[in-house]
């Protein structure tokens, strides 16, 4: 297993993340890519910014891997890279490359990996919206004692909303 | 008498200086009294008494993990306060 994960203020080279996991053995890359869109819960959004705890995230990004190489094969290899910092509609926020011998487990990884950096990466969103209001999108606690471990939603700065 | 460093994320970085809280403490206590002394701060001013909400779901880390409830903050150490987490 291989995985390259890292953590970038520069917009993400695709054809870089691809081209890294170049396999003679290997019949599969899948790649997903998280962009930045312009609407979450109803409002219009004009931009994001993301923060994280760099060193933290890159080696939860790691770790998942590990377990998505466990759980699909020790052969599989892995670039994870996701943004910080402030992103237009339409940027890259993150990409996953997975390389394995065959499609099956490419997916699968693929997915697992992405879920699981959505509930586990120390990684945060702030949505500016087009009416000049701002939000800090609350998502899921790390820790086991928190009411929102299961109850991912929005820490507004007026009002709440949920986030599905 | 010691100081705590928190660094500060997300949400919390309305707090302090933006990058880093100085918090100051009498002697080593677990994670769940420092969540409480911090939540006594930020009850202190208007503007971060709404984050304590925040503060209850939000994880302590060290240098390179989380901490749990149970784990020693000592004066002078420098932690990470994690509010719930949305990347991706």
């Amino acid at each position: 297993m291989s995985a390259v994960c890292r953590t970038t203020e520069t917009p993400i080279e695709v054809s870089r993340a691809i081209e890294a996991l170049t396999y003679d053995s290997h019949g599969a890359r899948n790649i997903f890519i998280g962009q930045v869109r312009n609407h979450n819960l109803g409002r219009a959004v004009r931009f994001i910014q993301y923060d994280a705890h760099r060193i933290l995230t890159e080696k939860v990004f790691a770790e998942i891997c590990q377990e998505a190489a466990e759980k699909w094969g020790e052969d599989l290899s892995f670039v994870v890279e996701h943004r910080v910092g402030k992103l237009e509609i339409g940027d890259i926020a993150v990409i996953v490359v997975v390389s394995s011998r065959h499609r099956d487990e490419s997916y699968k990884a693929s997915r697992y990996v992405i879920e699981q950096i959505k509930v586990r990466a120390p990684i945060w969103k702030k949505e500016s919206y087009i009416d000049g209001e701002t939000e800090w999108v609350r998502g899921h606690a790390l820790c086991a004692h928190g009411n929102a471990a299961h109850e991912p939603h929005l820490e507004a700065s007026g009002g709440g909303h949920v986030h599905p | 008498m010691g100081i705590v460093k928190v660094q500060l994320f997300g949400a919390f970085r309305q707090c302090g200086d933006g990058q880093e809280l100085a918090v100051e403490m009498d002697s080593p206590m677990t994670v769940a009294s420092f969540r409480e002394l911090l939540s006594h701060k930020f009850q202190e001013s208007v503007s971060t008494s709404k984050l304590c909400a925040v503060l209850q779901d939000s994880a302590v880390a060290g240098e390179r993990d989380l901490l749990n409830e149970l784990s020693i903050i000592q004066p002078g150490q420098s932690v990470s306060l994690l509010p719930p987490v949305c990347g991706g």
